[in-house]
């Protein structure tokens, strides 16, 4: 019974660990990066005045949307107005639920067998992140169409058929690391990256894959949906206050997410380096605490590291046309991830 | 009294009527292809009870992850209002609609409820990797493989027909501009 509560109580740890990491540090974190890099590539200072170098920004941001008054303009299509937002969140929150982040653990010798540091250790895992990442574009088209604005419904519109192209983009990229590891299990994708990250043999599916989780997070330069030259802020300029705060932090963990599945397809997880796996550098990562914590934060830099490419990318690039985008993705992106599929399906037959 | 996997299945299997009741009924298309979207899930909850979880997780990627996006596109591209749908002249075939489904919904109940198809079916043992992604594709492409590589030609064919279909349209109206077009451009890039 005791083993029963044990197992139980590590559940509710990481569950606590995870979304408290992901929503309380990383997104009010990641806000004020954005914030100070954006100052830093535009020759500025960024918030400095709140905190230790502005580092507690954000939360006087979310305060300040928490109290705000929630305002509800008049001609808007209630409920669903009142669901989109939060709709927003449960795609963000549910794709952590199969991401795991770190090895399997026995904590030290508290466990007999190795545990996974995975919420859910589903054996679809990679396909369940897919399918729930997919859903985030529903919140975005519910919120434009219940706005009852122009402006929001062609955000909404631009958002769903970005989606579509490039899932499809995307889809096709993972295609080729589940037939390099043989497997849709997340855990077993990185320990089949113990000689050799996916990143070497799928190079091309990784270039395919970089631009599509852009377009799916709706960030710069495929921000089409809430562009604000064209359309004020698009889907979500109706919003304001808590409801906006909503959107914001799903935008944030989602790019967690898909940062998380960028070094989990691609750069090995959790493992050392390339070649060079922490057995070799002679750290027992599944049997002891200090091993667990390195391999953890190891997998966290890694993420950390696409965090910040998503930012640096932002304040560098301008924003597509609307054709461009669809060009890309339909005409350049989706060729060239068949075509990859195609080579890495025959030297994996041959 | 019904194990607590017969009443969850129960549950389900209503919810999924009345999600499918309200994506036929509720007025605006896009009230219904959410519906249709919370449908589906169910359906897939339906599949994770039978114990596949693949095929579940298939049903919402496909499904509520793509397909139902572009239906919610096409309708907030037409922007279908329900005034615009002709609401008078859907009345009578809403009804009629109604009383057939009726009509069927107690007939199946009347089948249903024969004793041969109330006794409990055998208990199936499934292996352990009953669900999982290897024995589904083992087993679809060890017994299926001609129904799965027709199905991939008749999708395919759709693809050649609606390419098809989206290019014929400016072949036929610049054909015979399009010397005065190319000409045009190449002006363009003269002057550039």
């Amino acid at each position: 019974m005791s083993d029963m509560a044990v197992m139980w109580l590590f559940l509710l740890g990481k569950i606590l660990l995870f979304f408290g990491i992901v929503f309380g540090i990383v997104a009010p974190i990641m806000i004020w990066v954005e914030r100070k890099v954006a100052g830093l590539v535009q020759d500025r200072i960024g918030p400095n005045r709140v905190g230790p170098f502005g580092l507690l920004q954000s939360l006087a941001d979310g305060i300040k949307l928490l109290l705000k008054e929630p305002l509800l303009p008049r001609e808007v299509n209630k409920p669903y107005y009142l669901l989109a937002p939060i709709i927003s969140v449960i795609p963000a929150a549910l794709s952590f639920a199969v991401i795991p982040f770190g090895p399997p653990t026995t904590l030290g010798g508290l466990f007999e067998t190795p545990q996974r540091l995975q919420i859910a250790s589903l054996n679809v895992g990679l396909l369940f992140v897919l399918a729930v990442t997919s859903l985030s574009v529903y919140s975005v088209v519910l919120a434009g169409w219940s706005s009852n604005n122009k402006y929001s419904v062609l955000g909404a519109l631009r958002a769903s058929a970005q989606m579509i192209s490039y899932e499809l983009a995307s889809g096709l990229a993972v295609v080729s690391v589940i037939l390099l590891s043989g497997s849709v299990d997340l855990v077993h994708i990185v320990d089949a990256q113990q000689k050799i990250w996916f990143i070497f043999p799928g190079i091309l599916s990784f270039f395919v894959f970089l631009p599509a989780i852009f377009a799916e997070t709706n960030r710069i330069p495929f921000d089409l949906p809430e562009a604000e030259a064209e359309l004020v802020v698009g889907y979500h300029t109706e919003y304001s206050g808590i409801k906006f705060g909503l959107f914001f932090l799903s935008e944030y963990s989602i790019m967690t997410t898909v940062s998380a599945m960028a070094v989990l397809f691609f750069f090995g997880g959790w493992e050392l380096l390339p070649g060079f796996t922490w057995a070799q550098a002679g750290i027992d990562i599944q049997n002891t605490l200090i091993g667990t914590v390195l391999a953890t934060s190891w997998f966290a830099l890694k993420v950390i590291v696409f965090l910040f490419l998503f930012v640096w990318v932002r304040w560098t690039l301008p924003r597509f046309r609307y054709d461009q985008l669809m060009g890309l993705g339909w005409k350049r992106l989706l060729p060239i991830a068949i075509f990859n599929i195609f080579i890495i399906a025959g030297v994996m037959a041959f | 009294m019904m194990a607590p996997a017969d009443i969850l299945f129960f549950a389900l299997a209503a919810l999924i009527l009345l999600t499918g009741a309200l994506v036929a009924f509720r007025p605006r298309p896009i009230e219904s292809a959410l519906w249709l979207i919370l449908n589906f899930f169910l359906t897939s909850a339906l599949y994770v009870l039978l114990g596949a979880h693949f095929v579940a997780v298939i049903q919402v990627l496909v499904y509520a992850g793509a397909i139902v996006v572009l239906f919610t596109f096409v309708i907030l591209l037409l922007n279908l209002n329900p005034q615009e749908l002709g609401a008078g002249q859907a009345v009578p075939w809403t009804s009629f609609v109604l009383l057939i489904g009726t009509i069927t919904a107690i007939l199946l109940c009347f089948h249903v409820a024969t004793p041969e198809l109330l006794r409990p079916l055998p208990k199936l043992s499934h292996p352990d990797t009953f669900g999982t992604v290897e024995s589904f594709s083992v087993y679809l492409l060890k017994n299926y493989v001609w129904s799965f590589e027709l199905a991939g030609v008749l999708l395919l064919l759709a693809v050649i027909g609606v390419g098809l279909l989206a290019y014929r349209k400016p072949k036929s109206v610049h054909g015979s501009s399009q010397q005065k077009d190319s000409s045009k451009t190449q002006g363009q890039k003269g002057a550039a």
